[in-house]
């Protein structure tokens, strides 16, 4: 819209201030665009608060979405807060967010019949701070309201709806149940047809993120073991959660684990667990260390192997990982405030392939996405780590054997049956050797971070080759040449193992 | 067997007949209110459509004395379990500044009670959590004491917000510090971290700087200010023995060794050298390689220290040890 200023808000914004933002979204022609960062479980708004001033500004905004109209790309956040949340503000916001939509899907119905689950018990009085967002409520009122807004839509669950206003010792208000019942009851026939379905928990990823740039990532395992995470995905099709063991609810951490086992079922049933494996990530390396991540994972059914594990990714990655995943979380210092349920699945080329979040993600599809991801890997997975290791052994060969001398020209032309020809020494042939070799060891200062030694031997080699060429002397050319080898062949060894050393601390 | 049977059942008559005759005495409002008051406790809680029926028109009777109000709500506990209208009735009464406290403190304790067994107390859940909010500022300091503790267990966002502006001096602070650290710990995911390091940089109190610390061990960024703390031979015994322990929960190896190492410094007092040991003996030595120069030197404790807890304490360590 023309003559727009420009809205900004700090990070540091107040509470109101945040209410105020969002008064001035409200005429704005991208208003749409940015209640959607607003939703992110990241947006910088949130860093640094605690849990519960991030819940009420997040159920605030739902709440506005009602009055001021609910875009439906807004409809995954919503739901999602039906589905997993426990808070009654969260879910009160939600629930009225729904009435804000021109044409609500009937099945928000199931949506608003698990946030009622999720709130019963514990339900609370909430008021949404502004004047025209109405007096204290609570989220039980709310969902009941907006169910009733649905109107015939909710025909299809009446049964859930008449036990829901039956059940003995329900823990309902009598007039809730009383309304449920009249929904139930109702004699308006549902609409002929839905407009719209709920959307996927699967997520638009960027093609650019690509290979995430995971290759220096560092990580240590439920048994304290250390990796590096691309080196352990290469070859396999690996399906990574993030979750953290202090989460206090149990809609999503504790049951993203548990329905990662129930994911080891299905692929043990389906002959895939050597090709496939899961992750488990945390958001609270700090804090999980190997022995809470163990018990976390067991106690929810999870086994441990080889491939199936639970991470925590060194303190100086961790930010790195985030980014490249694109994590939903949100920290107040090293407390994690909010962050959405996610799972991601990565290629046998450690690419991202697909992404779920926020919604529960659907085991069948989850499936089939490794499932396709499997049909495209062609090379076995000890194949895979082996060739993204050669090339510095490829380069070290090149070196050891790149002729240093004219008697190194007359033998391979010799070889070549081109014996007898006298071939110039050409002067460009020392400097490229020192370049080639300067080559080799910035591949094996990357690929050897943490196995010094090889460095050195690798060091060692190149200065062995070059003293041994200006000095002419064959015995250190070839303990050189032996030494550059070596420290490549070793590398490849130790990567295609996994095997790193022991360090003090991840963090 | 027999006789032992009719004393039992004799027994159980004169108890239901003495029961009857309370309950009597206690529904007579011809009955002086003292002699009233002291037949309640031996009524129990009212049984039967009919008592409970008259029990509740004592209880709503509002001419009627406020103590046997309160005496009828407490033999009423168990209809607070089934009883929705009751349970408004009552949540009512608990917010209503103008009643008699005596009823108003039976409300409160009839409440907390049917918590654990009432079916019908989840319907009103979110009118019983504006009635807490509203006792934060009851002239009645039990009352008070109670909203918080209650508000404070469930994590109320409204609550942990005063306890929070209290502790940054923005307002009257609803309780004292240390408590109010206390309370906002029910809740991890309280924005209180950098709150919590200010208090122990400027402590309004030693209390507040202990609980601080302990609540510092959560957070793993706080791990070298607890080491710092334990290590600091100015800081009050008690704070380093507080640091230790939180250590304990974040890094038990470095805790360990830290602890044998305040051990061994003969400038530490003898009761925090106590209490470390006692602490390294229960909480064991994870991760430090057993060091017998260490286990001698606590050996040489236990028969030669002038404290008689650092003796003992350095004999308990042994036992655990051996």
């Amino acid at each position: 819209m023309a003559g727009e200023a420009v809205v900004a808000l700090a990070e540091a914004a107040s509470e109101a201030e945040f209410r105020a933002h969002l008064e001035r979204l409200v005429s704005r022609s991208d208003r749409e665009p940015r209640l959607l960062e607003l939703l992110e479980e990241s947006a910088p708004v949130y860093r640094g608060r605690g849990s519960s001033s991030v819940i009420r500004m997040r159920a605030h905004l739902f709440a506005t979405l009602e009055r001021d109209g609910m875009p439906r790309s807004t409809l995954p956040f919503v739901l999602a807060e039906l589905e997993n949340g426990r808070e009654a503000y969260g879910i009160a916001g939600a629930a009225r967010a729904l009435r804000g939509l021109d044409d609500p899907p009937a099945q928000a119905t199931e949506y608003l019949l698990l946030g009622l689950r999720n709130i019963q018990q514990h339900d609370d009085a909430v008021t949404f701070g502004s004047a025209t967002l109405g007096g204290s409520t609570s989220a039980v009122h709310e969902i009941v309201a907006t169910l009733t807004h649905l109107g015939a839509r909710v025909q299809p669950w009446r049964d859930r709806l008449l036990q829901l206003a039956s059940q003995k010792d329900s823990p309902l208000p009598g007039a809730t149940r009383a309304q449920l019942e009249r929904l139930a009851t109702s004699s308006e026939p549902p609409p002929a047809a839905d407009c719209c379905s709920i959307p996927s928990a699967r997520i638009a990823h960027s093609r650019s993120r690509g290979a995430l740039g995971l290759r220096r990532i560092v990580a240590s395992d439920q048994e304290g073991r250390e990796l590096r995470l691309v080196h352990h995905c290469r070859g396999k099709v690996t399906v990574v959660a993030f979750f953290y063991t202090r989460c206090d609810n149990p809609n999503k951490c504790s049951l993203t684990v548990t329905r990662l086992a129930r994911l080891q079922r299905e692929l043990r049933q389906r002959d895939w667990q050597s090709d496939v494996q899961i992750l488990g990530i945390s958001y609270d390396p700090a804090y999980d260390s190997a022995a809470l991540l163990k018990t976390y994972g067991v106690s929810r059914g999870f086994t441990f192997d080889a491939g199936h594990r639970f991470l925590r990714i060194a303190r100086e990655d961790w930010a790195t990982v985030r980014e490249r995943f694109g994590l939903g979380v949100s920290y107040a210092g090293s407390i994690v405030t909010q962050h959405r349920v996610e799972l991601y699945v990565l290629g046998p080329d450690a690419r991202l392939v697909a992404g779920f979040a926020r919604l529960r993600w659907s085991d069948d599809e989850v499936l089939a996405v490794v499932g396709q991801a499997l049909k495209r890997r062609r090379l076995p997975a000890w194949l895979h780590r082996t060739l993204g290791a050669t090339g510095s052994l490829l380069l070290a060969l090149a070196i050891a054997l790149f002729p240093k001398c004219p008697l190194c020209w007359a033998a391979y032309l010799s070889l070549l049956g081109i014996a007898g020809s006298a071939v110039p020494y050409s002067p460009v042939v020392l400097p490229l050797l020192v370049a080639l070799l300067a080559l080799n060891l910035v591949i094996l200062a990357r690929t050897t971070r943490g196995r010094r030694p090889l460095l050195v031997l690798g060091a060692v080699g190149a200065v062995g080759l070059i003293f041994g060429r200006a000095i002419d002397s064959t015995p250190l050319t070839y303990i050189g040449a032996a030494c550059v080898t070596g420290s490549s062949l070793l590398t490849i060894a130790s990567r295609t193992l996994n095997v790193m050393p022991e360090r003090a601390r991840l963090w | 067997m027999s006789t032992y049977r009719d004393e039992q059942l004799k027994r159980l008559d004169a108890v239901r007949l003495a029961r009857e005759n309370a309950v009597q005495i206690f529904f007579d409002s011809k009955e002086p209110t003292p002699v009233r008051l002291k037949a309640a406790p031996s009524s129990g809680t009212f049984v039967g459509a009919a008592e409970i029926e008259r029990g509740k028109e004592i209880f709503r009777d509002s001419t009627e004395d406020s103590e046997v109000r309160a005496a009828a709500l407490n033999a009423l506990s168990n209809e607070l379990t089934r009883d929705e209208a009751l349970v408004h009735e009552v949540i009512a009464l608990l917010a209503d500044a103008q009643a008699a406290v005596p009823l108003r403190l039976m409300a409160m304790s009839t409440l907390q009670a049917s918590e654990f067994a009432s079916v019908v107390l989840p319907r009103a859940r979110a009118e019983y959590k504006r009635a807490l909010r509203g006792l934060l500022d009851d002239p009645s300091p039990t009352l008070q004491q109670f909203a918080a503790e209650k508000l404070a267990v469930a994590r109320d966002r409204d609550l942990q917000d005063r306890l929070i502006a209290g502790l940054k001096g923005q307002q009257r602070p609803l309780v004292s510090a240390e408590l109010a650290i206390q309370y906002l710990a029910n809740d991890l995911h309280a924005e209180t971290l950098p709150l919590l390091r200010d208090i122990v940089a400027k402590p309004p109190s030693a209390e507040a700087k202990k609980e601080a610390l302990r609540n510092l061990a959560k957070d793993p960024e706080s791990r070298d200010l607890l080491v710092a703390c334990l290590l600091d031979p100015k800081e009050e015994p008690e704070t380093r023995h507080v640091c230790l322990v939180g250590l304990f929960r974040s890094d038990p190896t470095l805790s360990s060794k830290l602890g044998r190492q305040v051990v061994d410094d003969p400038a530490t007092p003898d009761e925090l050298r106590a209490a470390i040991l006692n602490t390294l003996a229960h909480l064991g030595s994870h991760g430090v390689a057993s060091d017998s120069a260490f286990d001698a030197r606590v050996a040489k404790l236990a028969s030669e220290a002038s404290s008689e807890p650092l003796r003992q304490m350095a004999n308990t360590y042994r036992k655990q040890r051996s």
